[in-house]
């Protein structure tokens, strides 16, 4: 069977996908197109129920609820791309080089990460963009920092387990030194994990992104994003409460379908558990 | 251009001290000869070949020498060794599943071996790699060397992992149980390759086997290795007609394909009385003692002297002539 079938025919990999894709497209749609300018205050239409012209309705501003969900779901998606490829690049770099070198390096940086590690993700990004000032470059960074240990465990770990196959031993008997060994034999085999993880912590990304708007830390007004329609919709919640439950549902969507994705990866990835569960 | 293994000795760190797995272990292997090292599983055979190239495990401490053209490789630095490892001195392994790489192609495996040692360009190097797949008697070797190895047979990977040793056309070719995990049937073919490639080349071949049947017909010479110690060493022939060393008796009367086809067919298997012993607490005495039926006092305190049976034949036991003379071939 090949490949693209396998991935339809399983469920939540399907349905992953589908959402995330449905959500990749609005972000891409919202950079030339969006039912009304998401940033345009219109005092007069402010708080309108749901109509023809504004399908979810508008916020206190007479923003129109639809355009900013839309141009929100840039702002995530570029958060979650952005800091995913800093951890990656970072965490991964460092893990493969705590792996191959062992000794000292692989315990100072491995202790390193455990340190980052121990502070909860969010509380880190706070402290993070508190030193940095707060801005949706900073936001960016800070997340993208705190998912290094976490990308940098688990190349190690799965790393290390690849250096003991033999057939890097074979390589080893063959000449190649440490280095080449690394990127011809180990990331290879550690890919597949790895691309399942960034899945994951691309929803964790999104999340922690929200979180920290939501505090006011992160994206700035006028910049749409979901995090800041929660807080803005939180002194509404008993008048208006669809203004905080529609950013909530493109969150825990969004969440959602990434981690249906990741699942559904790690499953047809790994062609062992894929067997043992048919 | 000798290998001169002087009084090797490797010791294993393990969490109940330190484990002597190859104990003052001398032989010598010169250009186009071929050696086998026969021992089951512990006796320190694939140590030795781990030890001249130079790939032990972290935390193992080598004495001894091994000297190959005029340098000792033991003393050599980590680049040195890794210009001569693959370059001159290559490596087949056991498992022709978990030696090749799951995720990069065939040719691509070989080709690296070539490029690692700036023999070959690219394109050179693919070339090659189909030429040696071919010469290792693989069939349509332009297909097989873009495909991946779970695609191969365990024979046809067996012969790539032969192919990727070769390609640098090494001095010395050690293969470690290269047919262990092989049919039958597929066994005598890959080591008949071997041994007709070691020949065409003039390499020096190290044959390590726990099979005395699979060596015999491919080495010209051959040592048994019990407990990390070699306890008899000859020409292959030779030693066969006059098998001195109790072990080396009891390890040839146990295999399963001379005890089957023997005129007395024995009801059961022949087995050696006792147990292999363990290596941390082994003394200096001869290892074997314990199991021997002609043990002497001496045995069990001091490791015997070599004594030559022949120009071409060594034994390491006190009791050889004892031994020997109830040796029926």
């Amino acid at each position: 069977m090949t490949f693209v079938r396998r991935a339809l025919r399983h469920r939540s990999f399907a349905v992953g996908a589908a959402v995330t894709m449905l959500f990749a497209f609005m972000a891409l749609l919202s950079l030339v197109w969006t039912p009304h300018n998401p940033t345009r205050i219109n005092v007069r239409g402010r708080l309108a129920a749901p109509s023809p012209d504004h399908w979810l309705g508008t916020d206190q501003f007479g923003r129109d609820v639809l355009s900013i969900i839309m141009a929100g779901a840039q702002n995530s998606v570029a958060v979650g791309v952005v800091a995913v490829a800093i951890g990656m690049v970072g965490g991964v770099a460092l893990g493969l080089l705590a792996a191959a070198c062992r000794g000292w390096i692989e315990e100072t940086i491995m202790r390193a990460a455990d340190f980052l590690f121990a502070f909860p993700a969010i509380l880190l990004a706070i402290m993070l963009v508190a030193t940095l000032g707060s801005g949706a470059v900073n936001a960016i960074l800070a997340i993208g920092i705190f998912s290094v240990p976490v990308f940098a465990r688990l190349a190690r770990a799965s790393a290390n387990a690849i250096w003991t196959r033999e057939f890097v031993l074979a390589a080893r008997a063959s000449g190649r030194g440490p280095w080449r060994i690394t990127g011809i034999h180990i990331l290879p085999n550690i890919a597949s994990v790895i691309l399942v993880q960034a899945t994951v912590q691309f929803a964790l990304a999104i999340l922690a992104e929200a979180a920290l708007s939501y505090l006011g830390l992160g994206a700035q007004p006028p910049t749409p994003s979901w995090g800041r329609m929660l807080s803005e919709a939180q002194p509404l919640i008993f008048q208006n409460p669809m203004l905080a439950v529609y950013p909530g549902i493109a969150i825990a969507l969004t969440v959602l379908g990434l981690n249906l994705l990741g699942d559904g990866l790690r499953d047809l990835i790994d062609p062992r558990l894929t067997r043992s569960r048919t | 251009m000798t290998l001169a293994v002087e009084n090797l000795s490797v010791t294993l760190a393990t969490a109940r001290g330190p484990l002597a797995a190859v104990r003052g272990l001398s032989f010598t292997l010169g250009r186009g000869e071929s050696l086998g090292i026969v021992g089951e599983s512990g006796c320190g055979k694939t140590m030795t070949a781990l030890a001249i190239m130079g790939l032990l495990p972290e935390g193992a401490e080598v004495g001894g020498r091994i000297v190959w053209d005029g340098q000792d490789l033991l003393s050599l630095a980590d680049d040195a060794m890794g210009r001569l490892r693959g370059r001159r001195l290559a490596m087949v392994f056991q498992e022709p599943m978990t030696a090749l790489n799951p995720v990069q192609t065939i040719g691509d495996q070989i080709a690296e071996a070539l490029l690692v040692h700036d023999l070959a360009d690219r394109v050179g190097a693919m070339r090659e790699a189909v030429a040696l797949l071919e010469r290792v008697g693989i069939a349509d070797p332009e297909r097989r060397v873009r495909g991946y190895p779970h695609q191969l047979s365990g024979g046809q990977r067996q012969r790539a992992m032969i192919a990727m040793a070769l390609a640098c056309k090494p001095d010395v070719l050690i293969a470690d149980e290269p047919t262990s995990a092989l049919d039958v049937t597929v066994q005598q073919q890959i080591l008949g390759l071997i041994r007709s490639l070691a020949a065409e080349r003039g390499m020096a071949m190290l044959l390590i086997s726990h099979d005395l049947a699979v060596v015999a017909g491919n080495v010209a010479r051959l040592l048994v290795m019990y407990a990390g110690r070699g306890v008899e060493w000859g020409e292959t022939a030779q030693m066969f007609g006059a098998l001195a060393h109790p072990y080396a008796q009891g390890l040839f009367r146990s295999a399963p394909a001379r005890a089957l086809t023997a005129t007395t067919r024995p009801r059961r298997l022949p087995t050696i009385a006792g147990q292999v012993p363990d290596l941390v607490t082994l003394g200096e005495g001869c290892p074997f003692a314990e199991r021997c039926d002609l043990v002497e006092e001496p045995c069990r305190s001091r490791m015997p002297e070599w004594q030559a049976l022949a120009p071409e034949h060594r034994v390491a036991c006190r009791r050889a002539e004892e031994s020997l003379r109830r040796w029926k071939p």
